[in-house]
């Protein structure tokens, strides 16, 4: 009987000197700037196209974007008919409005300053069945708003929508008075600062899909979320929901958009992503370019929600902290006129609210109440006007 | 302590255990262990680390002079844990292990001095925790996330002859049959046929029981080589195998502590398979101490995973929902010179091999560079590798080590843009950029303890300088956004000639 043994042990403990350094790169010190392109070619009856042109920026840049100005866009049908862009100012370009048939296959051509030119492929229009409607169900900490739609011809399968919202909002305080530069005098309605619009446009990519189902039907899918506590749903709001068909190349492009986030560097983080568009330089075709354009008709649809339709429990934060501070005419200790010192030199760096007229109260007032303007003056965050399309 | 040492730290060690027992004149038993650990902590925010744990028992039975069996039960555990305490609330820990416990059954009968017959059975029993996240300590506020465990059973029965035709050509055929069972207790989802698999076609979702059979794949693989030796001194080896893969891997490498994530097979994740052929010419000289051989090969992949763009790939429950079957070729040439004996002694290998991945299926929702070949994650065209060890007396002796291989390729973050209401990042091809290419040297002495017949254990010292010339190699390469702006980074682990002593025992 024979046995042998073999153990073999090692060890090493070191102390490491970790280094990190800027990783730069050539492909990203040359800080490319290609261009973006973004739209829908719109094939709706008597209805315009509106394109966004802008540019990639640096990685390292504070910006995020540099609107392309001064370029021409051009709408082309695969019949040579083609239709031109006018510029709106900020790389937003518009045409016309047109009724492009949805028979024939379309396509953007644009011309940089830089003598570039580039197109998106040909796109088949597609139409987008109406919104059937845009409803809400009540979460325990805020309202989810969702949309329905369906194509009874069970061909359209792949939706995107946007949207722009708008709420009526106040602000913390009503303002009664205002300074005219030497004093403090009563605001007359035109005035008033209290109650104001704010508005909102999606900045999430929202889709839908209905390509797994035996009919093309899209049941409550999401469009955004409200916090209970928002100042959006304190009085009135209103939400308008675009809705768009997409090719089933478009609607992967845009899934893959949707993940492609800011996130990146962790171990949690998503991995690269990479998005093939429709938009190609011509000049150039090593110049990539960004952007899915599609084609099709858009639906819209409106609504409007009351703060009285939600739970009665729940209740507006105030977005900022508000207090109220007094100004005397005045002051006793110190001898000086708070208000001519806080309130009357323009422009105000303190709003009055209300006067005051002291402990206990007298006939006329001593001086003002006052806040900061944010807590004061609602057309900081907001519009005074009424929306055109608005009603109550 | 040099500010850069501070909060960085590593420890490495490994074990080895080796037992033969012979019981009797027919039968011989072996037992052998070994354990590993690696673990370093870079820049007092992330701790990565590693091990290695398996054992196993082998029990080799004559039953004549033309016959015997081996039979082996073993046990093989890789694990890996990433924690980070950098910010208190968002500390956490994260395991992530597999395990395999082997049964192998393999015979060995010489028919006659110019054939034998290999045959046997295996069967592989995979336990795979793919991720489990919990808070770093009592301050975490991190929600605890368990990726639920995976099994699956691989089992293969397998014949092979090797015969000698002639005296100088030699054939060696083999075939095996696999079977593979994905079992429960898992859930998995049902997707609606010809449509990407995303979570928003996905049909239903079954779950099954313990040891419960969800899906088995079977695949028969092939192999044969035939061996010519020209003369003594030379031979020319051609092949042709298949492969079959059911264990999958993905790495995360765009992030400070790259990650590797297995994958068994299941429903929605085929097998990887594939073959290759393979051609070498092997050359001996000086009495042959010195070896050389050139080879040179090409593979076919099928069925090869690789992410999908802003895929998340840790703590995923349904990850096929972020992958992609890609297909693949590989081809590359080796050349290797070995001196095995002589004061000086030791081999060098250049291999120039390159690995591209292609995914072109229109049903997948999306193409990854258009659909062209792509070079892989490992992709590292040139490799080069010399060891060299010069012995002036029995006790001393002198070791160089140097090492050079391309940078493996990476996706980089180019620009950034807005697009539909947000900032996005623009990221060029997949796979078209490298990080810089790795060059390291070491430097050794090895002095042996004495040479006293009868002492109990043998020991010997190795003194060192790891990365002599101090090259800062990247251990990763990462992007991080902060007030707005995106910069690059590179992280060396080893970025200074660091010393060494190593001391090992041997009983």
């Amino acid at each position: 009987m024979k046995s042998r043994y073999l153990v073999l042990a090692g060890i090493i403990i070191l102390l490491i000197a970790n280094c990190t350094k800027p990783y730069t790169p050539t492909a990203i010190t040359k800080a490319p700037n290609y261009l973006v392109v973004e739209g829908v070619i719109n094939t709706g009856s008597n209805d315009s196209t509106l394109i966004k042109l802008s540019r990639t920026v640096p990685l390292s840049a504070g910006v995020g974007t540099t609107p392309e100005l001064n370029a021409t866009i051009t709408i082309q049908s695969d019949n040579n008919q083609s239709y031109n862009l006018h510029e709106l100012g900020n790389g937003m370009y518009v045409s016309d409005d047109l009724s492009l048939a949805n028979t024939h296959k379309y396509r953007l051509s644009i011309n940089t300053t830089d003598g570039k030119n580039y197109v998106s492929d040909y796109i088949a229009p597609v139409s987008t069945p109406s919104i059937d409607s845009i409803g809400f169900t009540i979460k325990s900490n805020g309202l989810q708003l969702y949309a329905n739609t369906h194509d009874p011809n069970n061909n359209t399968h792949y939706y995107r929508w946007d949207y722009t919202e708008t709420w009526q909002f106040h602000s913390k305080y009503f303002s009664y008075y205002v300074s005219n530069g030497t004093d403090m005098v009563p605001r007359t309605p035109s005035q008033y600062i209290y109650q104001c619009w704010g508005n909102g446009i999606s900045n999430d990519i929202i889709l839908g899909s209905s390509a797994k189902l035996t009919q093309d039907v899209i049941y409550q899918n999401p469009i955004t979320f409200i916090e209970s506590s928002s100042e959006k749903v304190e009085s009135r709001y209103s939400i308008l929901v675009k809705q768009y068909a997409l090719s089933s190349a478009g609607y992967n492009y845009f899934e893959q958009l949707r993940q492609n986030t800011e996130e990146l560097g962790g171990i949690f983080d998503p991995q690269p992503s990479q998005l093939t568009g429709n938009v190609h330089c011509t000049t150039d075709a090593t110049i990539p370019a960004i952007g899915y354009v599609t084609a099709g008709t858009i639906q819209q649809k409106r609504v409007y929600i009351n703060n009285s339709q939600l739970p009665n429990s729940w209740t507006t934060t105030y977005p900022y902290n508000c207090g109220e501070d007094t100004a005397l005419y005045f002051n006793p200790k110190t001898k000086l006129n708070e208000v001519l010192l806080y309130l009357v030199p323009l422009p105000s760096n303190q709003l009055a609210t209300e006067p005051y007229f002291g402990v206990p109260a007298g006939m006329n007032p001593i001086g003002f109440l006052y806040s900061d303007p944010i807590c004061v003056d609602c057309s900081l965050r907001g519009t005074l006007i009424k929306p055109s399309f608005w009603t109550n | 302590m040099p500010e850069e040492y501070k909060h960085s730290s590593a420890s490495f060690y490994d074990l080895n255990l080796g037992i033969s027992h012979q019981v009797d004149d027919k039968n011989n038993i072996y037992l052998n262990a070994y354990m590993s650990h690696d673990g370093f902590r870079l820049n007092s925010d992330t701790t990565y680390s590693y091990g290695n744990k398996n054992a196993n028992i082998k029990w080799k039975h004559n039953f004549n002079d033309k016959l015997f069996s081996v039979v082996m039960v073993g046990y093989d555990r890789y694990q890996y844990e990433v924690s980070s305490d950098a910010n208190p609330v968002n500390g956490y820990d994260l395991n992530y292990n597999i395990n395999q416990s082997n049964l192998k059954v393999d015979f060995t009968y010489y028919v006659n001095p110019k054939n034998t017959i290999d045959f046997g059975l295996s069967s592989i029993y995979y336990k795979l925790h793919s991720g489990d996240l919990e808070p770093y300590n009592n301050k975490s506020l991190i929600a605890p996330d368990v990726v639920p465990a995976e099994q699956a059973l691989e089992s293969a029965l397998y014949f092979g002859d090797k015969y000698d035709l002639t005296p100088d050509l030699t054939v060696d055929v083999g075939v095996r049959y696999s079977i593979y069972n994905y079992l429960g207790p898992q859930t998995v989802y049902q997707y609606a046929p010809n449509l990407p698999k995303t979570s928003s076609n996905v049909l239903d979702s079954t779950t099954y029981g313990k040891n419960k059979v969800i899906n088995t794949y079977s695949r028969p693989e092939i192999r044969a080589s035939i061996r010519y030796n020209l003369n003594d001194n030379l031979s020319l080896k051609a092949s042709y195998n298949t492969l079959t893969q059911y264990v999958h891997l993905l790495s995360n490498t765009t992030a400070i502590s790259p990650t590797d994530v297995y994958k068994l097979s299941d429903p929605n994740i085929k097998p990887q398979n594939g073959d290759q052929v393979s051609l070498g010419i092997y050359k001996n000289a000086a009495s042959n101490t010195i070896e050389t051989s050139v080879e040179v090969y090409y593979k076919r992949i099928r069925d090869y995973l690789d992410y999908r763009s802003g895929a998340t790939l840790l703590l995923n429950d349904h990850i096929e929902q972020d992958v992609l079957n890609t297909q693949g070729k590989a081809y590359g040439i080796e050349f290797l010179v070995k001196k095995t004996e002589g004061k000086l002694n030791g081999w060098m290998s250049y291999t120039y091999s390159r690995t591209f991945l292609r995914q072109d299926d229109p049903n997948a929702g999306e193409l990854i560079n258009n659909g062209n070949y792509y070079p892989a994650n490992y992709d590292k065209p040139n490799d080069f590798n010399f060891t060299g060890n010069y012995r002036f007396t029995h006790r001393y002796s002198i070791s160089l080590n140097v090492v050079y291989s391309t940078g493996r390729p990476i996706t980089l973050p180019i620009a950034k843009y807005y697009y539909d209401g947000a900032e996005r990042v623009f990221y060029g091809d997949r796979n078209a950029h490298r990080i810089p290419d790795y060059f390291r040297s070491d430097f050794s002495i090895n002095i042996e303890g004495n040479h006293k017949v009868h002492q109990r254990t043998h020991n010997s010292w190795t003194l060192g300088i790891y990365n002599l010339t101090g090259r800062a190699n990247a251990y990763s390469t990462y992007f991080t956004e902060q007030g707005g702006a995106i910069n690059g980074y590179q992280l060396s682990i080893f970025a200074k000639p660091i010393p060494f002593i190593n001391y090992n025992i041997r009983f």
